[in-house]
């Protein structure tokens, strides 16, 4: 897994994005940037390179699943994986998010085993489509 | 083509006057009077609205004795007015309170991470006391940090209060709700035992994903 990929955190609560950032960075992914909400996000995606995107669902203006299908209508990142890490637990919702390319799913509360799982399989699954 | 099932006929109201009004409009036709004619017309339409607007009226006379009749909305109102924006403000300074709590542990948290790696990395037995020493009063700064818990709940549980009067004030009217219909596509947070539909685990959700090919 390279460890020097680009991560985009997106998340709402202040809180979150630094939990997450700071368990990223334990896994020795240090080169993060984040956003409040998808329209942040997308404004980033637009300016930046990115390797992989971590969003919450639920955020007030444009929500992860709103971002999710952004960037698959993009062909600029249509391949861009991007990690769900939310709190909506109901089956029609990972149904949706898969439907709509989601690459993984991980529900909060969540270990950094899970992130870390989730990442490496994200990878797996790339290198091997590569 | 069906025909509209008829209407159960009104008696006619004052069959004289539209006798006349037609009759005066047949003659128009006949003399080519467009104005006339526009005239008869036009107050055949307004005769014929008539009962409509006396039957507004009385609907909206009705409408506002039973809204003055209603035991409870003066108490509505104060809990409109004044209670729910009082509620709103005291969860928004909880979710600030919270998120103050949360980043001052966060701090302590990154603050002895590097204080783990200066005894890591110490040859002086008095740096590695002092880190330690650190390290303690750092963990009781962040147990002290959880002090929030319970002015939070405190501030939670007097918004469940003023919810609750609602509820009661909604319930007296008689005002019932429908719960909402799911959707996919909206987010709810998080499931709470009891109350949403139980949340699936991250094992349901890792084995939902590979049933789909992820």
């Amino acid at each position: 897994m390279d460890k020097k990929i680009k991560i985009l955190i997106v998340d709402d609560f202040s809180t979150m994005r630094r939990i997450v950032k700071n368990l990223l960075n334990d896994l020795g992914f240090s080169d993060t940037a984040e956003a409040e909400d998808g329209q942040g996000a997308l404004a980033h995606l637009r300016s930046n390179r990115c390797d992989l995107v971590v969003t919450d669902w639920n955020m007030p203006g444009m929500s992860g699943i709103e971002l999710l299908r952004a960037i698959r209508a993009d062909a600029q990142f249509a391949k861009l994986p991007v990690l769900m890490v939310t709190a909506e637990a109901n089956r029609d919702q990972i149904i949706e998010a898969a439907r709509c390319g989601v690459n993984g799913y991980i529900i909060k509360p969540f270990t950094a085993n899970t992130l870390e799982e989730k990442l490496t399989k994200i990878f797996e699954r790339l290198e091997a489509a590569a | 083509m069906n025909a509209p099932a008829p209407v159960p006929a009104a008696p006619i109201e004052d069959p004289a006057r539209i006798v006349e009004l037609l009759t005066r409009a047949l003659h128009a036709v006949e003399a080519d009077d467009a104005a006339r004619y526009r005239e008869c017309i036009d107050a055949l339409a307004e005769w014929r609205t008539r009962p409509l607007y006396a039957t507004f009226g009385r609907l909206a006379r009705e409408i506002a004795e039973a809204m003055s009749s209603l035991p409870v909305d003066s108490r509505l109102g104060a809990l409109a007015g004044c209670e729910l924006p009082d509620a709103r403000a005291r969860l928004d300074f909880v979710t600030h309170m919270t998120e103050e709590a949360t980043h001052r542990t966060l701090d302590l948290v990154e603050e002895n991470r590097r204080l783990l790696d200066e005894i890591d990395a110490a040859t002086d037995p008095a740096a590695v006391h002092a880190a330690v020493l650190a390290l303690r009063a750092n963990l009781s700064q962040m147990a002290l940090a959880q002090e929030y818990q319970d002015l939070t709940g405190q501030i939670i549980r007097r918004v469940t209060e003023i919810v609750g009067r609602v509820e009661t004030a909604l319930a007296d009217c008689g005002v019932t709700f429908e719960p909402a219909a799911r959707s996919p596509v909206r987010s709810f947070g998080p499931a709470i035992k009891h109350l949403d539909a139980p949340a699936v685990s991250q094992n349901d959700a890792d084995a939902l994903l590979s049933d789909l090919g992820f």
